[in-house]
């Protein structure tokens, strides 16, 4: 009960927009790394938008779908941070990457293709899903009237006439 | 049957091997209303015997048979074998006794009073000693034969030798009919089906009664009414009326006096008749004295010196009595004429009990009753036309109900408590009077009740325990036990038009009144609301008493059932067993077996193991229809079922190809090659 108190208060607080303690170390410590490398941060702020983008579209629930976008964005940004880490690796080299339409392109491309495998995807499986539900649906429907046919209305608690035992 | 097929119209199979011949009467064996007919065996046709046939209104002591076969004493005419037989000419059921015929001519023809052969030796030897054995013989069986008279009372003229038979007593109630003479007073004025169960006092009385006319030499008697006779009895005693100027010997009179003693509880009784037999003087029984009046009382327009006279007499005029007692002459009468304490304590009683009614008026017949109960406490219950004994009631009942009377009259007699204050009077043991009055009490609540064995049937079942079933789905059969049972229903059921249904009001108080502890087990299916279970406990019913009966066949009930269990195999659940049920019970009708049909839709074993089936089934559905139920919500929106799922899906199939493409950039990295 004292457990279940203590989750209560914390989900209050994080639905008050208070960050927890570790929460805070833990973007200090982002933010920190961030500026460590800063071209690569610069480089992944701008090739990660889709996913931000992604991420705050519609409901909060598209966290998911975010993943999945961001799975597809960082494969299209890793070429392009091997190529910055494999050069000088500094602030310009990266504006150039940023600016160079092509390397954009292919992020935001995969990205899109991220986007899109979560569309074929979900799609299939809710198909899927929705099917298989149907086909339950008809076996309990078969099961039930095989009962009734053995046993009489009695047992569907609709009929009192055969329900007298 | 071919035995019956082959006979004459006029001749009626009875029994194993006796043929009953309706077109041979023979009066001179007639028991009142119970007629003889002549019978032969179908073996040898030589060999005659009696069937005295009788009707439902004489009320046949079919119950007393077994007791009667089991008598030891020769002069007892011998009984061959009693049952119901259908009586061609009244196209109805009779009870039949069949005696052996060979017990000669009766000693007087009924109703006359002549003399017999007879010298006094002769007497003692041929009539006195064997029926005193016999009076011992029915004692000792608790029997009371009841038609102790001359007429009835047989013997081979010429043969000194053998001595008398005594006739029939089974085929009437008990008393019902030997003429007014032959009764004690108190009994001479009942209605003849009103007289009670009889006891061995009053066959005592009458084997006195039938020695004096054998002994007397002069016949007075023929000359007085069966009223006056009865007027005498009460006034001067049976022994004065019947002696009167008569000459007869000392020791017969000695005799005569201890049996004909008016008192019951001081008449002889077998022990003293045997002890007269073996010479031993007894105590001489001084004859009753009656308190005389003072002055007269005038009552219906005559003199009375005796309360116990007037009695007799009060019932003729009973709103003379309520002026008289209005008027308060009736109670000067009462209290100073007669110096009687005990009459006037039982006269006040009587009062007391009266005003509980109310006005004296109100209720003549209740008062009538107990002033008569108080003047002359011997005499039997008179109420509102009705003339009966404490036992004697029942059978007066049921042949009222046979003949479709209204019976409110015997209500009433039940719900004022009537018997319980004729009872009072009697000379009985207290623990059988409780016995009567507990009978009583139930009667009352029977009167009240509603269930089916319960009512003014169960009364006369209760009451009369001779009283075949009067069922009017049986009008015209003598119904007495489960074997008539069945086999009447047997032929109704053939004739068609029965329904399964088949015990009604009389057939359960019928059967609640003769063996309680049996009925009871079926009384809740037979009172049920339930259609299916009144026809299910008719079958278990009649499927015991087929076995009671050990009757193998009864194919046109078990029809009957058959058509009308259709509701009863719904017990059980599962189809399949409800088919297959049906199936063997059908094949149980086929053959006429109630036993099996009732054992194959009552199987304990197999509805409890259906029932857990049942439950069991039921349980499944439920759940099914709970997961059902959930299905059918959630398919509800097509567009969103699933996505979740789809999203997970698609992250994994998502990064699962970002890994594979951030491998080969980085092994593509590694080897030099660059992509971009």
């Amino acid at each position: 009960m004292a457990k279940k108190a203590k989750k209560k208060k914390k989900a209050a607080k994080a639905s008050n927009g208070k960050m927890s303690m570790k929460g805070r170390i833990f973007m200090i410590a982002f933010v920190l790394l961030g500026l460590a490398f800063l071209p690569t941060s610069m480089l992944l702020g701008v090739g990660m938008l889709p996913t931000v983008v992604v991420f705050f579209m519609g409901n909060r629930r598209n966290g998911v779908r975010a993943s999945t976008v961001a799975a597809m964005n960082s494969a299209g940004c890793i070429p392009f941070i091997l190529k910055l880490w494999a050069g000088e690796n500094n602030f310009e080299a990266s504006m150039n990457i940023i600016m160079d339409s092509q390397s954009m392109l292919v992020i935001y491309v995969a990205a899109a293709f991220g986007y899109m495998i979560d569309w074929v995807v979900t799609g299939l499986v809710s198909s899927y899903l929705y099917q298989k539900g149907m086909g339950r649906m008809m076996a309990i429907q078969k099961k039930q009237a095989f009962l009734v046919s053995h046993w009489g209305e009695g047992i569907t608690g609709k009929s009192d006439k055969g329900d007298g035992g | 049957m071919s035995k019956s097929q082959s006979l004459p119209p006029e001749q009626i199979a009875f029994g194993k091997d006796l043929v009953i011949d309706t077109s041979r009467r023979l009066p001179q064996f007639d028991n009142g209303d119970a007629l003889a007919y002549e019978a032969y065996s179908a073996r040898n046709k030589l060999k005659k015997f009696v069937a005295i046939v009788s009707d439902i209104e004489n009320i046949p002591r079919w119950t007393f048979a077994a007791t009667y076969k089991s008598m030891n004493d020769v002069s007892f005419i011998h009984l061959v074998h009693s049952d119901a037989v259908f009586w061609p000419p009244e196209q109805k059921q009779k009870f039949v006794f069949a005696y052996d015929g060979d017990i000669g001519t009766a000693l007087v023809a009924e109703g006359g009073f002549g003399e017999t052969s007879w010298r006094h030796p002769d007497i003692v030897a041929l009539f006195i000693e064997p029926m005193a054995r016999m009076l011992m013989d029915m004692r000792d069986k608790g029997f009371c034969h009841g038609s102790i008279r001359p007429s009835n009372i047989f013997c081979f003229s010429g043969n000194n030798t053998r001595p008398v038979v005594l006739g029939d007593s089974l085929s009437v109630q008990a008393g019902s009919t030997q003429p007014a003479l032959f009764l004690p007073p108190s009994k001479a004025m009942t209605d003849p089906m009103g007289r009670g169960l009889g006891s061995i006092k009053d066959d005592i009385y009458a084997f006195g009664v039938s020695l004096f006319l054998f002994l007397r030499k002069n016949d007075e008697l023929s000359e007085l009414g069966d009223e006056e006779v009865l007027r005498r009895k009460v006034e001067f005693g049976s022994y004065s009326t019947l002696i009167g100027k008569e000459r007869i010997q000392a020791s017969f009179l000695e005799l005569l006096r201890g049996v004909l003693y008016d008192d019951e509880t001081q008449r002889w009784g077998v022990e003293d008749i045997f002890a007269w037999l073996d010479g031993v003087r007894l105590t001489p029984l001084s004859l009753a004295q009656k308190k005389k009046a003072n002055r007269p009382l005038i009552f219906n327009g005559k003199k009375y010196l005796f309360a116990e006279l007037l009695a007799v007499d009060l019932y003729r005029n009973p709103d003379e009595l309520v002026t008289l007692l209005e008027n308060g002459a009736f109670d000067r009468w009462v209290r100073t004429s007669i110096d009687s304490d005990v009459m006037v304590g039982r006269y006040e009683k009587a009062l007391e009990r009266v005003s509980s009614l109310g006005d004296l008026s109100k209720n003549v017949g209740f008062l009538v009753f107990h002033i008569t109960m108080a003047l002359n406490p011997m005499l039997p219950v008179r109420y509102k036309g009705l003339c009966f004994t404490y036992d004697g009631f029942g059978a007066l009942m049921a042949v009222a109900a046979y003949k479709e009377e209204d019976l409110g009259l015997f209500k009433e007699v039940l719900n004022l408590n009537i018997l319980d204050h004729a009872l009072i009077s009697e000379n009985m043991v207290q623990a059988m009077m409780l016995t009567v009055i507990k009978q009583y009490d139930s009667c009352r609540v029977y009167l009240t009740g509603k269930k089916l064995e319960q009512g003014v049937e169960r009364c006369i079942y209760t009451l009369c325990p001779n009283m075949p079933c009067l069922s009017p789905k049986v009008r015209g059969s003598f119904v007495y036990h489960p074997k008539s049972v069945l086999l009447t229903f047997e032929a109704l059921c053939k004739q068609g038009g029965q329904i399964a249904i088949m015990m009604d009001k009389h057939f359960v108080a019928f059967f609640a009144a003769s063996d309680s502890s049996f009925m009871n087990s079926y009384l809740y299916d037979f009172n049920s609301t339930d259609k299916n279970e009144k026809i299910s406990g008719n079958l278990h019913f009649m499927a015991a008493l087929q076995k009671q009966s050990q009757i193998d066949a009864l194919p046109a009930m078990a029809g009957v059932f058959l058509g009308a269990l259709s509701g009863v195999y719904e017990a059980y659940k599962n189809t399949e067993t409800r088919k297959s049920v049906q199936d063997a019970v059908a094949a149980a009708a086929q053959a006429g077996d109630l036993v099996a049909m009732s054992s194959l839709i009552d199987d304990s074993d197999a509805l409890l193991r259906d029932q857990n089936g049942f439950r069991i089934a039921t349980s499944e559905y439920r759940i099914l229809q709970n997961e059902y139920n959930q299905y059918n919500k959630r398919l509800a929106n097509k567009k969103t079922y699933g996505l979740t799922n789809g999203h997970d899906a698609a992250a994994v199939v998502s990064w699962l190809v970002s890994t594979t493409i951030t491998v080969i950039v980085v092994l593509a990295f590694i080897s030099g090659n660059r992509i971009f």
